[in-house]
C-alpha cells in the first residue's frame, strides 16, 4: 500500500464515520446519509483500485481515469459550494427576521 | 381625496416605500404620494446612514428602521408586515428613488380595488425613450431570466411599483433578500394561481434614479441569486 493510498483511505474512513455519527445524532437525513456514505465508500474503493476509474472513464467516453476523477471532483466541489451558499442564505434570512422583529417592536417614528 | 387616501370608505390602502440612503429624493417622493391623497405610507429605512428615515418621518410617513441593511427583499417583507399590522387591506410598493410618478398609483391600485386582479405590476413603458439602451437591455435580460428560471413572463419584471391585497402580500411569503425579490413575487403569484395584471406607468429616469437601479454587476448578482433560489426550491 502506498502512502497516498493510506492517507486518502483514512480520509474516506473518517468521512464514513462522520456521516454515521451525524446521522445517529439526527443532524443528517437518511437520504443525505446514504449520499455521503456512498460517496466516501466509492472514494475509498477507487483509492485502492485506481484502475476502476480508467474502466469507468472508458464507459463514459472520458479519456483517462484521472480526468474522470477531476471532473467528478469538480462536480462535488460545486455541490459543496452550493450547500455552503444555502447555509449562508439561511443565516442571512435569520438575520433579516431578527432585524425585522427589532424594527417592528420599536415604537415607530 | 382625503388625508387617509383616495378612497376612505373603501379598503385601507397603504404604500410601502423601501429606502436605503435616499435622502436626496425621499421627501419629494412622499410629497408626491401625499399630493395624490396617499397619506398611509410606511417607509422602511433599510439601515440608511444619511438620515433618510428621519426625513421620511418629518414628511409624515410611518417609519420602521432596520438596524442593518438587509436589501430590497428584506425591506419589502418588513414593510408588508408593518402595513398589515397597521390595518392595510391593499398594499402598494413604491420606490423611493424618484423613478415612479405618484399619479400612476391610483391606476395601479384600481384593478385590486375592483377585484379584477390580485396583483398589479406597473410596467415602465411610458417615458421609455429616456431610458439608456444599457438599462433597456438589462431589463430585457431580467425579463428573459425570469421567464427561463421561473417560467413566468412579465414585461417589466424588475418594476418596483405594484399593488396587491393584504391577503396576497402575506401569502407571497417573500424569501428573497435583495433585488431577486421582484422576480420571486411573479413566480409565487403564478404558483399560487393569482390573477396578475400589467398597467403602464411612467418611468422618470434621472442620473440619480439610474445610479440606484440595477447596473450590469448588480444584475449579474441578481441572476446568480435567482438561479440559486430556484435550485434551492428544486432540491429542498
Amino acid at each position: 500500500m502506498k502512502t497516498i493510498q493510506a492517507v486518502l483511505g483514512l480520509i474516506a474512513l473518517v468521512g464514513i464515520v462522520s456521516a454515521l455519527v451525524r446521522y445517529r445524532a439526527h443532524r443528517l437525513s437518511a437520504r443525505a446519509f446514504w449520499l455521503w456514505a456512498g460517496f466516501w465508500v466509492a472514494a475509498g474503493v477507487l483509492v485502492f483500485a485506481p484502475d476502476l476509474t480508467t474502466l469507468l472513464a472508458h464507459k463514459l467516453s472520458v479519456g483517462r481515469g484521472a480526468d474522470l476523477t477531476l471532473y467528478v471532483g469538480l462536480l462535488v466541489g460545486f455541490y459543496v459550494i452550493f450547500r455552503l451558499y444555502q447555509r449562508i442564505e439561511n443565516l442571512e434570512r435569520q438575520i433579516t427576521l431578527l432585524v425585522r422583529e427589532i424594527a417592528l417592536r420599536k415604537p415607530r417614528e | 381625496m382625503t388625508p387617509d387616501g383616495p378612497s376612505p370608505a373603501g379598503p385601507a390602502v397603504w404604500v410601502v416605500v423601501p429606502a436605503y440612503n435616499e435622502s436626496r429624493t425621499i421627501v419629494e417622493s412622499l410629497r408626491d404620494l401625499q399630493r395624490q391623497g396617499f397619506r398611509r405610507i410606511v417607509v422602511v429605512d433599510d439601515g440608511s446612514t444619511d438620515g433618510s428615515g428621519a426625513l421620511a418621518a418629518s414628511a409624515g410617513a410611518r417609519v420602521v428602521r432596520h438596524v442593518l441593511n438587509r436589501g430590497l427583499g428584506g425591506a419589502l417583507g418588513t414593510g408588508i408586515r408593518a402595513a398589515a399590522e397597521l390595518g392595510a387591506e391593499v398594499i402598494v410598493t413604491f420606490d423611493a428613488d424618484g423613478q415612479h410618478a405618484a399619479e400612476d398609483v391610483p391606476r395601479v391600485v384600481a384593478p385590486v380595488l375592483s377585484g379584477s386582479a390580485d396583483l398589479v405590476i406597473g410596467i415602465r413603458t411610458l417615458g421609455r425613450e429616456a431610458m439608456p439602451w444599457t438599462r433597456r437591455a438589462a431589463n430585457l435580460a431580467a425579463n428573459m431570466a425570469t421567464r427561463l428560471i421561473f417560467g413566468v413572463w412579465c414585461s417589466d419584471s424588475q418594476s418596483g411599483i405594484r399593488a396587491m391585497s393584504r391577503r396576497v402580500a402575506t401569502a407571497l411569503d417573500l424569501q428573497g433578500q435583495r433585488m431577486e425579490v421582484s422576480s420571486e413575487i411573479l413566480h409565487k403569484a403564478a404558483r399560487l394561481g393569482l390573477r396578475t395584471q400589467e398597467v403602464s406607468v411612467r418611468a422618470i429616469y434621472t442620473t440619480y434614479s439610474l445610479s440606484k437601479g440595477q447596473g450590469v454587476l448588480t444584475g449579474l448578482r441578481t441572476l446568480a441569486r435567482l438561479i440559486l433560489l430556484r435550485l434551492s426550491e428544486k432540491l429542498s
